[in-house]
């Protein structure tokens, strides 16, 4: 059953996010492609203040499908499970844990698509503004080959032990903050549910309640462990920061994933237990 | 085993204490076209949404098949609700599919056999619809289901009297004889032909379970004018 619910839910919430993705990838392309234009050096003010209005559009644009994905979902998650929709959610012959779990799943993978994608779009801006930066008879191509070919030889350097790890560390950090921030919204909102006159209020309240409790908590964790970092965050040294970082990249991914962990059991139970259609 | 529904010592308490199920004992039988009648605020909507699992009582039990509210007793629940809710974006023909998915009592062919009858094209989708016919396309997917339990709340308020005939013409025409009807409305006189037995709830509580046979014979009159005799203000 789960299947199936993944299916349909999938079905029904593609559009939305794919819509705001092509967005971001035009508006990094127009962005991008803004410095191949003669307009920087124009005396007339209004051609490079286009260009700038072009770039920040496109710097809105990524933060619009990072909040706009998790806004869709929020909204779709609290419409699905307790408002009219919900009389049909919840009387399939599925189990509590079936019903979140496929909400779960699906907003944490389409909130690290929406990541990857502005990550791409970064990737995509900065590429065309270089190669629209540099004449075409430059050798910045050239160059540009010779330090990806001098990469590896990079890597054996003092300076750059444990990168691999590094780089698993933020993979683990991207997904579990992608599953940690979707068990924030769903807690909250399931949470709100309990306020029975002021569920949407309950929800809000909820959110930024469990957002200062993990300031609050995260806080106190991290920073002795920030004061460490900071003292291997010399470029002068020799010694590779990479390590330490990887273990605070690791623990925060743990406690990210804690975290959501928390927050789903007290979905699951609430829904099963608690749960009061109106 | 005739028992399809046990509802046990069941009590439902809101906010500020206000009870709407109060130590509520009750069995449904199958086999049987039930009217759930009493005014508003007496608890059939409650009692309805227990069974469905969309409430959980403050203290009690109820028993589908003798089994609580979850999955296995949704599978043979068939519930259309006093609201709309379908999504809106959807096609009609999804939902077939949606149905034809999830439960496995789903007759897609009956289905669209109803939707041809009343001239609904399943390609449209349902906020093209009007709300009329939104709602005939939510008991078509109800009715579609070959379910043990069928539980229709106020399906016939604000509708007109057409609408009406077509509504109790289709549960009278597709449920299973082996099946169950529980019919929660106010409008008496309109279903009053098609019922088999009622049950009048007044505070949260049953006062009265009988077959519509009985109260002819008994009361000498109809259910409506018991019914408003009973809930006389």
């Amino acid at each position: 059953m789960l299947g199936k619910l993944l299916k349909h839910e999938w079905k029904a919430v593609w559009k939305v996010p794919v819509l705001l993705i092509c967005i971001l990838m035009i508006s990094a392309v127009v962005a991008g492609g803004t410095f191949a234009l003669p307009i920087w050096d124009s005396e007339w003010v209004g051609l490079p203040l286009s260009g700038m209005m072009l770039i920040f559009m496109f710097y809105f644009a990524m933060i619009a499908v990072v909040l706009g994905v998790m806004i869709y979902f929020a909204v779709r998650y609290y419409k699905n499970m307790f408002s009219d929709e919900g009389y049909l959610t919840n009387t399939l012959p599925v189990s509590a844990r079936q019903l979140l779990l496929n909400k779960v799943i699906t907003m944490s993978v389409w909130n690290l698509i929406a990541m990857i994608a502005v990550g791409v779009s970064i990737f995509v801006f900065f590429a065309i503004m270089l190669f629209s930066l540099t004449p075409m008879d430059s050798s910045f191509a050239r160059e540009l080959v010779e330090a990806v070919r001098a990469w590896p030889e990079a890597l054996n350097s003092p300076y750059m032990d444990g990168f691999e790890g590094f780089c698993l560390g933020i993979l683990c950090l991207v997904v579990t903050g992608a599953f940690s921030g979707s068990m924030m919204l769903i807690g909250a909102i399931t949470l709100g549910q309990m306020v029975r006159k002021h569920r949407i209020l309950g929800a809000v309240g909820a959110y930024i309640g469990f957002n200062v409790i993990v300031q609050i908590l995260g806080t106190g964790f991290f920073l002795p462990m920030m004061f460490k970092i900071l003292e291997y965050d010399n470029i002068f040294s020799q010694q590779s920061p990479f390590p330490i970082l990887t273990l605070f990249y690791f623990v925060v991914a743990g406690m990210s994933l804690l975290l959501g962990l928390g927050l789903y059991f007290m979905s699951e139970y609430l829904i099963s237990h608690k749960l009061e259609l109106e | 085993m005739n028992v399809l529904v046990e509802v046990n010592n069941l009590t439902k308490v809101y906010e500020k204490k206000k009870m709407a199920l109060n130590h509520m004992n009750l069995t449904i039988p199958r086999g049987k076209i039930i009217g759930l009648l009493g005014p508003n605020g007496s608890g059939k909507t409650t009692l309805i949404k227990i069974i469905n699992g969309l409430l959980v009582p403050t203290e009690g039990e109820v028993l589908v098949n003798g089994r609580k509210p979850g999955p296995e007793s949704k599978a043979c629940v068939s519930y259309l609700p006093e609201r709309t809710y379908f999504q809106n974006s959807m096609q009609v023909s999804e939902l077939i599919n949606f149905f034809s998915d999830f439960y496995a009592d789903f007759r897609p062919e009956r289905a669209r056999q109803m939707l041809a009858n009343l001239n609904i094209s399943e390609d449209a989708r349902l906020k093209t619809l009007s709300k009329g016919t939104k709602e005939k396309v939510q008991l078509i997917m109800v009715m579609s289901r070959e379910a043990q339990l069928y539980i229709l709340d106020e399906p016939i308020a604000g509708v007109d009297p057409a609408a009406r005939d077509y509504i109790l013409r289709t549960i009278i025409s597709n449920y299973n004889e082996n099946a169950t009807v529980l019919l929660s409305t106010h409008l008496i006189s309109d279903i009053e032909k098609v019922l088999d037995e009622v049950i009048f709830i007044r505070d949260g509580r049953v006062i009265l379970q009988d077959t519509v046979e009985n109260i002819r014979e008994c009361k000498g009159k109809s259910v409506d004018a018991y019914f408003r005799e009973v809930f006389a203000c």
